[in-house]
């Protein structure tokens, strides 16, 4: 049951960022790339063999249909790679929940800052990327900056929604 | 030999992740695949099918702007008309029939899907192989280029902005005649800068940049910008002129396909050895 509704959760998320977030809604300066939030979600304890996986599937999947080519996959294998390092510094000093930590354990402020940061270095992975260079790194910070937060405000509405059901 | 397959055992998420990541950087830097054409082309369909639909009501809404922008384009057409021509003949004893032949059609198309705020960005439109087009078709929008047709479907096709780094098209400063490659830097949508323009050019801010029709994409002529500043390229040698596009990629919705007629001859004389 877990499973199919996590499933679930995945393709609202793919159609929401290939079907609206990557065309008619925000086409311009910010890019909400919203996909990233399921592997941040992801239960921490799983293996990292998995969430590399995951992560790569769902990249090219974005990236077929935004023709992207590989940009999504390489900056969400990235973060899959880099999530236990970011989660491991907003638990600091909650070590006693080591066993079946989850991301709701970390308390409201420490989940919410958890999940923009994760979201602000996916948005920075890739657009370093897609530009192939980082000679103008202000813009760069400014664009994954503000793509951010747009993100985050749409995750945070998506999770809302997931959790009245 | 124990050990190294020690290592490998505790190195085994470090070496998945590299190779995850070489493979997603392989796609990246091989871009350019047939096989990746063919692909784009299926999954054009899929989009295109599903924009459409957003695009119409887009254009619904758009109804006015358009229009207006097509009556100014009406009267520049008009303009250059046979009939508002005078016709006058001083003493000439031969009269000039007309030998012109028609070297270019368009076929008018609307934007489905359009990015300007990416470094590499493309334009979806909706006519495809049925309505005649194929790739290497040059894009015209009312006010000036828009760019070349890179993949086609059977009812969409894929268009290369003038916006985007991997296309370069030759432009010409219409007063002194010199012409270079277009080249977008990637960073602003409204400007975009011509190399290679000799030293001793006499370029003016305002000046007209046109197409040159050196290439079979567009016709002679065609708007592309106005000369914005000079600067010396890094080789010290040559100019760089920044141009001022005068499309705005950011309420592009209607744009014509230029056919080139004789496309087909002028080829064969290029391939030939």
């Amino acid at each position: 049951m877990n499973l199919i509704k996590s499933i679930f959760g995945l393709l609202t998320l793919l159609f929401l960022q290939i079907f609206i977030f990557n065309n008619f809604l925000f086409d311009g300066y910010l890019n909400p790339y919203i996909y990233i939030a399921f592997i941040l979600f992801l239960p921490p304890r799983s293996s990292v063999f998995y969430t590399l996986s995951l992560a790569f599937l769902i990249g090219a999947i974005v990236d077929v249909f935004e023709g992207g080519y590989g940009v999504h996959t390489a900056a969400s294998v990235f973060i899959a790679f880099l999530k236990p390092l970011i989660f491991r510094i907003f638990r600091a000093g909650k070590n006693e929940l080591s066993e079946s930590s989850d991301i709701k354990q970390l308390g409201l402020l420490r989940s919410l800052a958890y999940v923009f940061k994760g979201l602000f270095l996916h948005h920075f992975i890739l657009f370093s990327i897609e530009n192939f260079a980082l000679d103008n790194l202000l813009p760069l910070l400014m664009r994954s900056l503000y793509s951010s937060i747009f993100s985050f405000t749409f995750v945070l509405l998506y999770q809302l929604w997931n959790y009245r059901r | 030999m124990r050990y190294f397959f020690l290592l490998l055992k505790r190195s085994r998420v470090l070496l998945y992740f590299l190779l995850l990541e070489s493979i997603a950087f392989a796609w990246i830097i091989n871009k350019r695949s047939y096989q990746r054409s063919q692909f784009l082309s299926a999954t054009t369909e899929i989009k295109g099918n599903f924009q459409g639909l957003a695009a119409q009501t887009k254009a619904y809404l758009n109804l006015k702007e358009e229009n207006e922008q097509l009556a100014r384009e009406n009267i520049r057409l008009r303009e250059s008309l046979d009939e508002s021509f005078i016709f006058q003949n001083f003493g000439a004893d031969t009269i000039n029939s007309r030998t012109y032949k028609q070297r270019y059609t368009y076929v008018d198309a609307q934007v489905i899907s359009s990015s300007h705020f990416k470094v590499e960005n493309y334009i979806l439109i909706n006519k495809g192989r049925l309505s005649g087009l194929e790739e290497n078709m040059g894009v015209i929008g009312p006010s000036g280029v828009v760019g070349v047709i890179s993949n086609v479907s059977k009812h969409f096709a894929r268009v290369i902005p003038i916006i985007n780094p991997n296309l370069r098209i030759s432009a010409e400063l219409a007063q002194d005649g010199y012409f270079g490659p277009l080249r977008w830097l990637g960073e602003n949508y409204r400007e975009s800068s011509i190399q290679d323009i000799p030293p001793y050019a006499n370029v003016q801010t305002g000046d007209t940049v046109k197409t040159d029709g050196r290439s079979s994409f567009f016709p002679r002529g065609i708007n592309i910008g106005l000369v914005k500043s000079t600067s010396l390229q890094a080789d010290q040698n040559f100019l760089e002129v920044t141009v001022s596009l005068s499309t705005d990629f950011a309420k592009l919705r209607k744009v014509y396909v230029v056919k080139d007629l004789w496309i087909n001859e002028l080829d064969s004389l290029n391939m030939r050895p």
